[in-house]
């Protein structure tokens, strides 16, 4: 059965784990806190040892993005594009405007998709979710792209916290 | 004074075991806990074993940095880079003095140990301030302090100090079927 699309995070939700980034040649992981609201989510990356080592934040009006900016260390910077910045700054690629539907396992019902058996493409990239322990949120989350395999393993979901 | 008794600690320790609890605490003020097991050969070489919350080794030949995640069975082999200079593995094992890397204040006692504050010299560190809490006989306590106000705390337990270890276990082989990044 087709699971209806989910609406926006209306009442928010967050999620807490840990993201491998891996390409040709380079391996990163970092813990991370995902906390998305209908206006913003904000994404902490941290280092084993519990550091915040970058913090961003996408705004959001009706939707769509306005506005993103990254802290790490004591600056800020500020942009209109958040993959970009966060890639710039940090060296880490993430798909973050579309893993506020796809960490939850669906496609961003604005943009065009196509669904596979067990995944979806949407926007270059192929993701597949699993580990649905409670039917309804995946533990598991693999995003890849031709250059890149990005794997979200999720240890807990919970409301986001005001 | 404290510093230079830490130093001295420091640099009168050829090996160190221990096993340790890390907690973190964040601004609202919820704690992560993880545990494991840190070995360490003066100078450089250390093995960081987190055993909670996820099984996940960063070990140090001294020349280069191994990260093992054990469920993604990943390899990756870093040079060992400035980036390292504030972390606690850096601290016990590092070979230069603390004020090369750090301006160092002497901090009033608390929970029965002395303690001194780091603060690093390269602006870019991971860490706005690290404090050591030290008892006459051992280093039992780090503090660190991020830039996002989240404080993490190391405690040392069960330390044992300049016992004989066998420095192989610094050099790590990865298991067969690994997926190695050398970067």
């Amino acid at each position: 059965c087709v699971q209806a699309p989910l609406k926006p995070p209306s009442e928010g939700f967050a999620a807490q784990g840990r993201v491998n980034i891996r390409s040709q040649n380079q391996a990163n992981t970092a813990a991370f806190h995902w906390v998305a609201s209908p206006q913003q989510d904000v994404l902490s990356l941290s280092s084993p040892l519990g550091n915040i080592l970058a913090q961003l934040t996408i705004q959001y009006q009706g939707g769509e993005i306005v506005n993103a900016q990254l802290q790490h260390g004591e600056t800020i910077d500020i942009a209109d594009q958040p993959e970009a910045l966060l890639a710039q700054v940090t060296g880490l690629v993430l798909p973050v405007a579309g893993m506020r539907w796809w960490l939850r396992g669906q496609p961003d019902p604005k943009q065009p998709f196509t669904r596979g058996s067990n995944d979806f493409e949407q926007s270059g990239w192929m993701i597949r979710a699993s580990d649905y322990r409670d039917g309804k949120l995946p533990y598991r989350v693999e995003l890849s792209r031709e250059d890149l395999r990005v794997l979200v393993l999720i240890n807990e979901w919970s409301h986001a916290t005001p | 004074d404290n510093v230079s008794k830490i130093q001295q600690y420091l640099s009168g320790t050829m090996s160190l075991n221990a096993r340790f609890t890390q907690e973190v605490i964040s601004k609202n003020n919820k704690t992560q806990t993880s545990n494991g097991q840190l070995s360490l050969l003066r100078p450089g070489k250390f093995r960081w074993t987190y055993e909670k919350p996820y099984p996940q080794e960063i070990i140090s030949d001294g020349k280069q940095v191994w990260l093992y995640d054990a469920d993604l069975a990943q390899v990756t082999i870093k040079p060992v880079s400035k980036a390292l200079e504030a972390s606690p593995a850096a601290i016990l094992a590092g070979d230069n003095k603390l004020e090369t890397n750090f301006n160092i204040k002497n901090l009033p006692s608390r929970a029965g140990l002395d303690w001194i504050e780091l603060i690093p010299k390269q602006n870019d560190s991971s860490f706005a301030r690290i404090r050591i809490g030290f008892s006459d006989s051992n280093l039992n306590l780090l503090e660190l302090d991020d830039h996002f106000g989240q404080t993490t705390k190391i405690q040392l337990k069960q330390i044992i100090r300049n016992q004989a270890i066998d420095s192989k276990q610094f050099n790590f082989i990865p298991p067969n079927g690994s997926d190695i990044i050398r970067e």
